[in-house]
């Protein structure tokens, strides 16, 4: 029984895409012209309208569907798209990042355009596998998307600092010997990296981002294997999805043990969150469309 | 020479190298990389073995084995490389961060003013009697913000939210359990599959498998007293699961929509120990034992030009049928009938058509009864009567008892960690005619500014 897509709901997911199209636009022209900063305000501007229209298409898919929208590719895309939108604003409001937006909003189109461009069986509404019927979805995936998002926003964040501290600030990553002689013979040393304001400044974006990331992903993990044993009675099985989010999960450990040591390079912690957000994709979409099999096949790309 | 000195140096040579974050580091990517292989290759557990040689030819098959690469996930290193994690992870904990959990309750050190002016966040003040500021004051309000706040003569400290610094150690507890759960489940548990009929059985360590493959096959089993410890150490227990009957519900449109059993589980004397019928995500749960309704099945039994075969039964579209392909456009459906013949001992019947590719047509060949074979054409079909097959899934799983604790103290502690230690001190110059007040918060420095901010603003409104 195939249940209609309401007109709504396209609309709604038509003016977010515009609006993310719109708003893409004004971050790049305020991005190439700092001083522009109207333009800046005006483009998250564009993104909240963009949000706000995604939520009420989503609110109008779950009431076709009696249920959250989180049922196949197309939902999930549409929902990770949300969640980076409100992640990016977040992060925007709070500790007022305002240099990639245009890298945000840019990506944000082809997730867009992928949803759009899924075919008809990935989207339509359709009941669901046993397995997935269970109120589990929603407290498993969700928490997962998020950190995606912010894992994603990181990433660029770390682009960004590795743009900054190789390219742009031509100092690059100086590290500097201080030595202070305070009295005879005693001398105190210190061991300073120093950055750009704007290149410590994305240092820190990324490290608040994998910090609310990986308690999300951590908790993301262990509700899928609550939820693997309630449904096929093993916890843990080895499955290319469960492992895929384990190498995700080791890659930022890493990233965070890595922080504790004050001395670290900026450049080596910007590194491993770009490889991290890279197992994030292989993570959420290649294990499907790589075809590693297992027990996560239903968002198959055919 | 092994004399107390050298063990000592050893003992502390090895707390070193294993408390080290370097090494959890050089852990964390060496398991992300072999994980990643273990991913993206096929793994024999999944695929089975004759898929693998199908893929790499034998040789190359062997020497995969050989290395481990075909099974990764329970190949030497793998394990080696957890387990190192996880000595990693308690020598850490112990010598680091459990060490470390005190500071969550501690006072900060008294600060001077000029230190505090040094501060990420400070300002100063001035003592007049125009707005009867002093240190009490400041006191007060900082308590109304929910510090902790102490005031020594002409100085202040307050500090909030310092808890949240135990994050990390209640994580790491958490790890800690959940691994040696794992290793408690993997060592000790066991699990098996099987498919039976009504008022048929099947003994636990016939089909069951566990990590140390030691099968019982005695009378008793003196490490698992039927009434006491449900720890089986490798040695699976001697039960007889007995299938009492098993049945399907349908939908009103004759679509599945629930299995049942009847089960029992029987001891060596045949005592009954318990009984249950379990369906879909309604197991039975005995003695830490539990046992699944997996699937289902009805199969006919048929021959096929003398070749016999077992055929599971499908329902498509409120008939329960059986499609034999002959050619790419051609098939034969098979639908079971019941009928009222009282000649017929089961009342099953076979009815044959044809059916054609992409056509709704089909025509009828004949009808086979059961016990019997028909002659239709060049086939030769006979038919046998039907079974029922109930899929069932048992396993154990020991170590459950730390694993679940575990994941809820994981899951824990990443709560706690979420929120910022902060900061205020406060201090009253030599001249005694300012105060200088200045903060610090290890994280949401954006926050911590503006509820700085509002202290100040508050402070110096005459109240």
């Amino acid at each position: 029984m195939e249940i209609k897509i309401a007109q709504e709901e396209i609309l709604f997911f038509n003016i977010s895409g515009i609006a993310v199209f719109i708003s893409f636009w004004l971050y790049a022209v305020s991005w190439m012209n700092l001083k522009l900063n109207i333009l800046k305000k005006t483009g998250s501007a564009f993104l909240f309208l963009s949000l706000l229209s995604l939520t009420i298409a989503l609110v109008f898919r779950g009431i076709a569907l009696k249920f959250f929208p989180l049922t196949n590719l197309y939902e999930s895309l549409v929902i990770f798209a949300w969640a980076i939108i409100a992640a990016y604003l977040f992060l925007e409001w709070k500790f007022k990042i305002d240099y990639f937006g245009w890298m945000v909003s840019g990506f944000l189109l082809m997730v867009f355009l992928y949803a759009t461009w899924l075919p008809e069986s990935q989207k339509q509404i359709a009941p669901l596998v046993p397995a997935l019927q269970s109120y589990w979805r929603v407290i498993h995936v969700p928490p997962l998307l998020m950190s995606y998002a912010l894992f994603l926003i990181g990433a660029f964040s770390g682009a960004a600092y590795l743009i900054e501290t190789n390219f742009i600030s031509k100092s690059g990553e100086k590290k500097k010997n201080i030595t202070k002689e305070i009295k005879e013979g005693i001398k105190i040393n210190s061991y300073v990296t120093e950055v750009s304001e704007r290149a410590h400044f994305f240092d820190e974006t990324t490290y608040r981002c994998v910090t609310f990331g990986f308690p999300l992903l951590t908790i993301g993990i262990i509700n899928g294997a609550l939820w693997a044993n309630h449904a096929w009675g093993a916890l843990w099985q080895w499955d290319p999805k469960e492992t895929m989010a384990l190498v995700t999960w080791f890659i930022y450990a890493a990233y965070l043990h890595f922080r504790l040591n004050t001395q670290v390079s900026g450049k080596v912690l910007a590194s491993i969150a770009l490889v991290g957000v890279v197992m994030v994709y292989l993570t959420y979409l290649g294990v499907n469309q790589f075809n590693f099999g297992g027990l996560h096949t239903y968002g198959k790309i055919e | 020479m092994l004399n107390k000195k050298n063990i000592h140096q050893i003992k502390q040579l090895f707390i070193e190298e294993f408390s080290s974050v370097k090494l959890a580091i050089t852990l964390f990517i060496f398991l992300a990389i072999t994980t990643l292989i273990g991913t993206i290759l096929p793994e024999e557990p999944m695929v089975g073995s004759l898929e693998l040689i199908k893929r790499y030819g034998r040789q190359k098959y062997l020497i995969l084995k050989s290395l481990g690469l075909t099974d990764v996930f329970h190949s030497w290193w793998y394990l080696a490389l957890l387990t190192t994690l996880g000595i990693n992870l308690i020598v850490a904990s112990f010598k680091r961060v459990f060490p470390r959990a005190y500071i969550a309750f501690q006072w900060p050190m008294e600060l001077r003013e000029e230190s505090i002016k040094k501060l990420p966040i400070n300002c100063e003040l001035d003592l007049n009697d125009k707005n009867n500021l002093n240190l009490n004051k400041i006191e007060s309000s900082l308590r109304k913000k929910r510090y902790k706040a102490k005031i020594n003569n002409k100085s202040l400290i307050a500090v909030k939210g310092g808890w949240h610094r135990l994050g990390a150690s209640v994580t790491h507890v958490g790890i800690l359990t959940l691994l040696i759960g794992c290793a408690v489940s993997t060592l000790t548990g066991f699990n098996g599959m099987a498919q039976i009929s009504e008022n048929e059985g099947f003994y636990l360590a016939d089909l069951g498998q566990s990590t140390t493959q030691i099968k019982s096959t005695e009378e008793r089993n003196w490490l698992a007293p039927i009434s006491k410890m449900p720890i089986w150490l490798g040695k699976i227990p001697p039960y007889l699961v007995n299938v009492n009957k098993t049945w399907r519900e349908d939908y009103e449109t004759g679509q599945p929509k629930q299995w049942y059993t009847d089960l029992s589980i029987l001891d060596q004397n045949k005592n009954v120990l318990a009984r249950k019928t379990i369906h879909v995500n309604d197991p039975l749960e005995f003695m830490g034992l539990d046992i699944y309704q997996s699937n289902w099945g009805k199969f006919a039994q048929i021959s096929f030009n003398s070749e016999n075969a077992s055929v599971p039964v499908e329902t498509f579209m409120g008939e329960e049928v059986i499609f034999l392909p002959l050619s790419d456009d051609i098939g034969i459906k098979l639908k079971l009938v019941q009928t009222q013949d009282q000649n017929t001992n089961q009342g099953d019947v076979l009815e044959l058509y044809s059916i054609f590719k992409d056509s709704p047509i089909q025509k009828f060949l004949g009808k086979v009864n059961v016990n019997q074979k028909t002659q239709i054409g060049p086939m030769n079909i006979g038919y046998f009567g039907t079974n029922i097959l109930t899929g069932l899934q048992f396993k154990s799983n020991p170590g459950g008892f730390l694993i679940y604790p575990g994941l809820f103290f994981i899951i824990c502690g990443v709560f706690i960690a979420f929120g910022s230690k902060k900061q205020i001190w406060a201090s009253i110059n030599a001249e005694n005619n300012k105060i200088i007040i200045g903060g610090n918060s290890d994280r949401a420095k954006g926050k911590f500014f503006e509820e700085f901010e509002k202290l100040i603003s508050e402070l110096i409104q005459n109240k």
